[in-house]
């Protein structure tokens, strides 16, 4: 499938040149026609930041809304019709700071979505500010003695939590990225891709040099070995890209809340069942 | 509500409805309407379709030919973000007139007790049997009772139903009378009387009696 199906017409981009939102963007379109999924079978649902800006860039449905707040909508959104591919898609701030929470029960639940998150280690859209991943030392307008907390793990947090599939990636390596996106899209049950990429306008410190000497790619690594996973997942010096961790099948949200059962109807499909309706009403009791 | 008119509808409840246990009858199900309001899109469906009534017909994503593409900041016709200010006011404007058409359907209040009222008793929400057991106990052919089922938008009678009364007498369960604050921002009425009540607790009958009768004229 030709990329150009996702391609919107007369936009304007607010991303500035060189950002890393681009490449991604590239990539996700290469990967989405490679796995021949159709613009009006897939939703994108996105926070807010310029990384969750990108639906506006993409022909799709999406569902762009609020600060942290992709991931609960993703999950209804999947459930209410199994048969989308529903993509969670925003930055490090939305989707590990606001949406902190989310991502930590998204994780639990299992919804069959894959969460793409681009991680440049800075609130880009705000200009500049520290996000959950920024390193520490790392000076900016407002942390002007450098960052002291300790950067947020995504990769270990869903190893953790036994998330169903792991990875990170650098916006900088399309070929690696795309393969590892369409394994995520792929995989049933929650995907998380971190996705590394520069923000060439507020971070100076992890810059594309940066990426690259401080990342390699994992090798002969057992993606099944959890203890393995997770003992990557905590590397420092170096950090590894790739597929860290797929966990033993389990079963998805929507399989276990029943809208992706015997009836593989969607929500829409649906109208309420009264004889069921009447009969639960009437285990509880009421007077005759 | 929430459905028809694509608006966030909230049902307050609070602690001593949740709390109570009585009897009561099943529900007659056979009375309930199931309305639906979901579209078949078309090829170039508009999520955010600049309409008379202000309402865009809802599409979801899967159902018809269409994109299904949706904003929480200020958007265009298609759901994509604008700075446009023009079309900020025209998006602005159709919200505000969903909120027009909801005044239409809106639960008128519920009055008991004497049609020919100089005291009107006004109270809204878990109150209601209560203050309908103080004021049948009270016995007056001079005192009425306007439950409010909702409190918002604000009941067009509500104005009406004031002004007939010689003295307005309002009951709640909070500190500062926040629904008599919400009539006269909407009425430009002030509710003479205040009996409140913040404790944590419901009213008891005995003691909003006592109350009442202290305030009546």
């Amino acid at each position: 499938m030709d990329t150009k199906v996702f391609d919107m017409k007369d936009i304007d981009i607010a991303w500035c040149p060189g950002c890393g939102n681009f490449p991604i963007l590239k990539t996700l379109k290469r990967a989405l026609a490679e796995l021949h999924i159709k613009p009006a079978d897939l939703v994108l649902v996105s926070g807010i930041g310029q990384a969750a800006k990108i639906p506006h860039y993409f022909r799709a449905n999406f569902f762009n809304g609020l600060h942290g707040r992709a991931l609960p909508a993703a999950t209804a959104i999947k459930a209410a019709n199994p048969a989308l591919t529903v993509i969670a898609e925003s930055g490090d701030g939305d989707m590990y700071g606001e949406g902190g929470n989310h991502f930590i029960h998204t994780i639990r639940r299992n919804p069959n979505i894959t969460n793409i998150v681009h991680n440049n280690m800075v609130y880009g859209l705000t200009k500049g500010q520290a996000s959950p991943t920024s390193q520490q030392g790392f000076v900016t307008p407002v942390q002007v003695g450098g960052v002291f907390l300790e950067p947020f793990n995504p990769i270990a947090v869903a190893i953790a939590l036994d998330a169903s599939f792991v990875a990170r990636a650098f916006s900088g390596d399309i070929e690696h990225t795309t393969g590892i996106l369409k394994k995520a899209v792929e995989h049933k049950g929650y995907a998380l891709v971190d996705i590394f990429q520069p923000c060439v306008s507020f971070n100076k410190l992890n810059t594309v040099q940066w990426f690259e000497e401080y990342t390699y790619k994992l090798e002969d690594h057992d993606p099944t070995n959890r203890l393995k996973a997770f003992e990557k997942a905590t590397e420092a010096e170096r950090l590894p890209l790739g597929v860290f961790y797929t966990s033993p099948p389990k079963s998805t949200f929507e399989k276990n809340i029943g809208t992706d059962g015997e009836n593989q109807a969607s929500l829409y499909e649906r109208t309420p069942d009264m004889k069921k309706l009447h009969d639960l009403i009437k285990t509880f009791g009421f007077l005759p | 509500m929430a459905d028809k008119y694509q608006v966030p509808v909230f049902v307050l409840t609070d602690q001593y409805i949740i709390d109570s246990y009585y009897n009561t009858s099943a529900p007659d199900l056979s009375k309930l309407d199931i309305e639906k309001h979901i579209i078949r899109t078309k090829k170039d469906y508009r999520r955010y379709e600049l309409t008379e009534s202000g309402i865009s017909p809802r599409g979801v994503p899967g159902f018809g030919d269409g994109l299904v593409t949706v904003d929480s900041d200020e958007h265009d016709t298609e759901g994509h973000i604008t700075e446009d200010l023009n079309l900020r006011i025209r998006m602005v404007d159709k919200r505000l007139k969903k909120g027009q058409l909801l005044t239409k359907e809106n639960i008128p209040p519920e009055l008991t007790g004497a049609k020919n009222y100089k005291n009107l008793i006004v109270c809204w929400g878990s109150t209601y049997h209560i203050a309908e057991e103080a004021v049948k106990e009270i016995g007056r052919d001079d005192v009425a009772l306007l439950h409010f089922k909702q409190v918002y938008p604000l009941p067009d009678e509500t104005a009406g139903y004031l002004q007939k009364a010689e003295r307005t007498i309002i009951v709640e369960n909070n500190a500062t009378s926040q629904f008599a604050k919400l009539i006269r921002l909407q009425t430009g009425i002030e509710i003479d009387k205040k009996i409140l009540k913040y404790n944590g607790l419901n009213f008891f009958v005995e003691e909003l009696i006592e109350k009442l009768k202290d305030k009546l004229t």
